[in-house]
């Protein structure tokens, strides 16, 4: 987030006041990370637009019931979120479209620069299906949605240490499947023919 | 986190790369977005104030109405107060009578209705209805005019600047809209891109000393007092200049 403490609590006193600017503003501020978050969850970018939207609407509705003293915004926003994912995801039985994922490369690279980056992107997308769902989730809300752990604790509602050691073994996870965890001894075993094979 | 996971670096790196390319909604997305949050604000605000002031009998049958038209308590209501149904012009009207007499409120308030009426128009060029068009075209038209006008008279610079910001995105929208209409709204859409660049071209305008008793130049002459709403260009205008090809490749606009 770019916006201080003590600036977000006034934007959301005077958004409680009716104020449709600083509910703008608080647009403004959040709904990168919301969408993020959503994006990595639901794939197709005209259903996370629709859900980023709703969670904004429901923000709106609820924003009066909210107690600036309990849990912080950031984490408040997306346990909203979070809630509409899963009703999105239990009425519509949402699953991945490949095709139908934007994707926002640079213009500027070449063919094969283009076709290494999307190889990249299939790595890491590969990697973050193979964690568990409650590691993925800590991931998504720590990395695309930027959540401290005491937030996104609150929108998994686990204990924050529960959250660090997922985020600490997804992490080792993900090191491992994209292979930047290998020892220099995996990475030269790696390069070398197997010997067992070479004599038969 | 590199404190907790040290060597993060690298996977910190690729998977910023990933949400940034997979997961980042493109401008006109966030745009739409935006005009919509804000619209279901300001209605909320609306739909309040109106009810505070519940004594006067006018604004009685106005927050029946507006109520009404935000909650969508009947679909066939909601439906006509859509641009080009009947209850449109009402609406406006509503929106209007509720802006706040305090002047940066109502200044913001009235960027927020500019930002309304592009959503109108995206919703009528979505749905294909050159009528509902028309009519979105015609709001917005005269919602810039209000707009400017009033930033232009008020003392705050700034606003002249934010409106400017807010219009260099609707003329964004507008464009890419316009490569989409059927051609029989092509002319329409090319008036609302019209009416957004002389918006900006006035507000760029040099602004004579204000002692002098001198307005800003509008269309190439003096005026004495700011343009009002009937100076910007209207539906039986000429056709618009627009600089835009339809034959020209969208890949620019946003992803």
């Amino acid at each position: 987030m770019t916006i201080d403490e003590e600036a977000l609590d006034r934007l959301i006193r005077d958004a409680k006041a009716g104020d449709a600017w600083a509910f703008g503003r608080i647009f403004d501020e959040f709904h990168q990370p919301v969408y993020r978050f959503i994006a990595s969850r639901v794939h197709r970018p005209s259903d996370a637009e629709d859900l980023t939207q709703l969670v904004f609407v429901k923000a709106l509705e609820a924003l009066p019931r909210y107690e600036q003293r309990g849990i912080p915004f950031g984490g408040w926003l997306f346990r909203l979120a979070r809630n509409t994912i899963i009703d999105h995801i239990r009425t519509r039985h949402d699953h991945a479209e490949l095709n139908a994922v934007s994707e926002h490369a640079s213009t500027d690279a070449g063919p094969e620069q283009l076709a290494a980056v999307r190889d990249d992107l299939d790595a890491v997308s590969r990697a973050l299906a193979s964690l568990t769902d409650e590691q993925r989730e800590a991931i998504e809300l720590r990395f695309f949605g930027g959540l401290s752990a005491r937030e996104a604790a609150e929108v998994m509602g686990k204990q924050e240490g529960t959250v660090r050691g997922l985020q600490f073994r997804a992490i080792a996870s993900l090191r491992r499947t994209l292979g930047m965890d290998l020892d220099i001894e995996e990475r030269v075993e790696g390069l070398l023919p197997n010997v067992a094979d070479r004599h038969g | 986190m590199h404190e907790e996971h040290p060597g993060t670096d690298e996977l910190e790196r690729r998977l910023g790369a990933y949400a940034s390319a997979r997961l980042a909604p493109d401008r006109i997305a966030v745009s739409r977005m935006r005009s919509s949050v804000i619209e279901e604000a300001r209605m909320r605000v609306l739909d309040a104030r109106l009810s505070r002031r519940r004594n006067s009998r006018r604004r009685l049958v106005a927050f029946a109405m507006a109520a009404t038209l935000t909650i969508g308590g009947a679909a066939s209501v909601a439906a006509a107060s859509n641009a080009g149904g009947p209850l449109y012009p009402v609406r406006i009207w509503l929106e209007t009578a509720a802006l706040s007499p305090d002047e940066s409120t109502r200044a913001l308030e009235r960027l927020h209705q500019v930002d309304a009426r592009v959503l109108d128009l995206e919703r009528a060029a979505s749905a294909g209805d050159a009528n509902a068009v028309a009519a979105a075209i015609d709001a917005y038209r005269n919602a810039v005019a209000a707009a400017v006008d009033e930033a232009e008279t008020g003392p705050d610079h700034d606003r002249l600047e934010t409106l400017k910001a807010a219009l260099g995105l609707h003329l964004v929208v507008l464009e890419r809209l316009w490569h989409r209409v059927p051609d029989k709204a092509m002319e329409a859409i090319g008036h609302a891109i019209d009416a957004s660049h002389k918006a900006v071209d006035r507000i760029d305008a040099p602004k004579p000393n204000k002692d002098k008793g001198g307005g800003a130049p509008v269309d190439g002459k003096e005026a004495s007092t700011p343009a009002p709403a009937s100076q910007l260009p209207g539906p039986t205008d000429a056709p618009a200049a627009t600089s835009t090809s339809r034959s020209q490749d969208e890949g620019g606009q946003g992803h």
